[in-house]
């Protein structure tokens, strides 16, 4: 182990004894379940671990900074969650019901909540045009009249969603 | 040039005036006139024919579109209600049944990841250029004093660049190196693949030279050149041997091999589809050559029944076995 790699594990050390257990305490009072708050901390601190910013003993309101990740950890997850729910409603939903291999299931949600990622920010109308264009495969024609759009004004949702979720554009 | 493919696609598929055979003509010349207009091109097909392959499983479209639209209130919605969990007042909800703990949730955890199939780039700040091979998840761990690349699972290939911010104290270039479970790959100016394996790392140099560490004895280090290949243990490097055929071809999409057995061909093949693929025992023997597309896995099984006496077995679409044709 390098010199430079050791000092960093040093660093850790320090701030995992410092803040650790406040976080776990706040998480468990927060959430209620010690388990989850105990695993959430630590995929917390894994991720400021890694983070690609500034060392963890420079910065400057530690607390802060390890809420903001607890939180976004938990709302991804929040969000991942709701995915799920509306996926098997859709599924239930079906004239004939069905229910995929837990495999498949596994495969659709992480896709989902990937293509969810991608299209975060966009106007809800931007995604659902584009939802309709690229998955469901409807013309630009029946898209203007399915969401009640003039077709310029589908057009230029479809190229702002298609740049956002191809390429990255935008965000 | 993004945007330049986004105006493409929505002009070649405008129902309402079809292409005429000039805008076809001109589309071309656009897609000839420079590589990464193909490129372009390539990642929205390619991307398609992921969300195809994963969404679909014979169920309607409708289905996955309903999930992205009908899902609650959004990702705003998830923020507040965590930003409520965790900064506001009471403690309550499902997070009982959320599941922490899954490989997902390691996943969430890092900086890049690919999912089964996917393949991404992206460049770093220091200008070094880092592929994702399939089913990969990377942090990075850029400091005053060093680069660090911890590939957590999967493959990479890093095409290093020279330091833009040098140590401010020692004036020297930040070490560019890359952590796996078993030790630490430091890049001499190059481009190498570092592959994670369940019980080692496998590391390739395409050009320049790296150095393997050992975690548990980093003063055997081994040096690798352009064109050699290692294996690296937690107490071990080496010995190098010569560079595969083909080895870094994925990040062009390929997969090529010569004269392989068809059991490591199909475990390869399996890395980037997801479900079981297996080789039965009667075909264990035959052997594969050839370059084939990574990106539609079900074509190089189909092309597969052509170049071998195999035939394919498949229970589902996630359940494939390779088979002597009877």
């Amino acid at each position: 182990m390098s010199a430079s790699l050791s000092a960093a594990a040093h660093t850790l050390q320090t701030f995992y004894l410092q803040h650790h257990g406040w976080l776990v305490a706040r998480l468990r009072r927060k959430i209620g379940c010690p388990w989850d708050a105990a695993d959430l901390a630590q995929s917390t601190f894994l991720r400021a671990w890694t983070a690609p910013g500034p060392p963890l003993d420079q910065v400057a309101e530690p607390r802060a900074y390890l809420t903001t990740i607890a939180q976004r950890l938990l709302s991804n997850h929040l969000r991942r969650r709701q995915i799920e729910r509306a996926y098997l409603e859709a599924l239930g939903a079906l004239p004939d019901p069905v229910a995929p291999p837990p495999d498949v299931q596994l495969m659709v949600l992480e896709t989902l909540v990937a293509i969810d990622q991608l299209l975060d920010g966009l106007p809800a109308v931007a995604r659902q045009a584009f939802l309709l264009w690229r998955l469901e495969e409807l013309t630009q024609e029946e898209i203007a009249q399915q969401l009640g759009l003039s077709r310029t004004t589908v057009r230029r949702h479809l190229a702002t969603a298609a740049e956002r979720c191809y390429f990255g554009m935008g965000e | 040039m993004a945007r330049a493919a986004v105006h493409w696609l929505l002009t070649l598929d405008d129902d309402s005036a079809p292409p005429s055979e000039r805008t076809r003509q001109q589309w071309q010349r656009w897609l000839q006139a420079d590589p990464l207009h193909a490129q372009a091109w390539q990642r929205i097909a390619t991307l398609d024919a992921q969300w195809q392959q994963q969404l679909l499983h014979g169920l309607p479209a409708s289905v996955a579109r309903q999930a992205l639209t009908a899902s609650g209130h959004g990702r705003r919605h998830a923020l507040r209600l965590a930003l409520l969990l965790t900064a506001g007042t009471g403690g309550l909800l499902a997070w009982q049944q959320s599941g922490l703990g899954q490989p997902h949730w390691q996943r969430l955890a890092a900086d890049l990841a690919t999912a089964t199939g996917e393949q991404r780039s992206r460049e770093l700040a220091d200008g070094t250029r880092l592929w994702l091979n399939t089913a990969t998840a990377v942090n990075l761990h850029y400091s005053a004093t060093e680069r660090l690349i911890v590939l957590r699972a999967g493959e990479i290939l890093v095409h290093s660049a020279p330091d833009n911010t040098p140590d401010a104290t020692t004036g020297q270039p930040r070490p560019l190196r890359v952590r796996t479970a078993e030790g630490l790959v430091r890049a001499i100016g190059t481009r190498f693949t570092v592959r994670q394996h369940a019980q080692h790392t496998s590391v390739a140099v395409l050009e320049g030279a790296v150095e393997l560490r050992p975690a548990q004895a980093p003063q055997d280090a081994l040096r690798l050149e352009a064109g050699e290949q290692a294996t690296l243990g937690r107490s071990q490097a080496g010995p190098a041997t010569p560079l595969a055929e083909g080895a870094g071809a994925w990040h062009d999409g390929m997969l090529v091999v010569n004269d392989m057995p068809l059991p490591d061909f199909l475990a390869e093949l399996s890395r980037y589809r997801s479900g079981l693929l297996r080789c039965a025992p009667d075909a264990a023997g035959l052997r594969v050559s050839g370059a084939y597309p990574l990106a539609d896995t079900d074509r190089v099984l189909n092309a597969l029944t052509r170049a071998l006496p195999v035939q394919l077995q498949a229970r589902t679409r996630w359940w494939v076995t390779v088979e002597r044709r009877s």
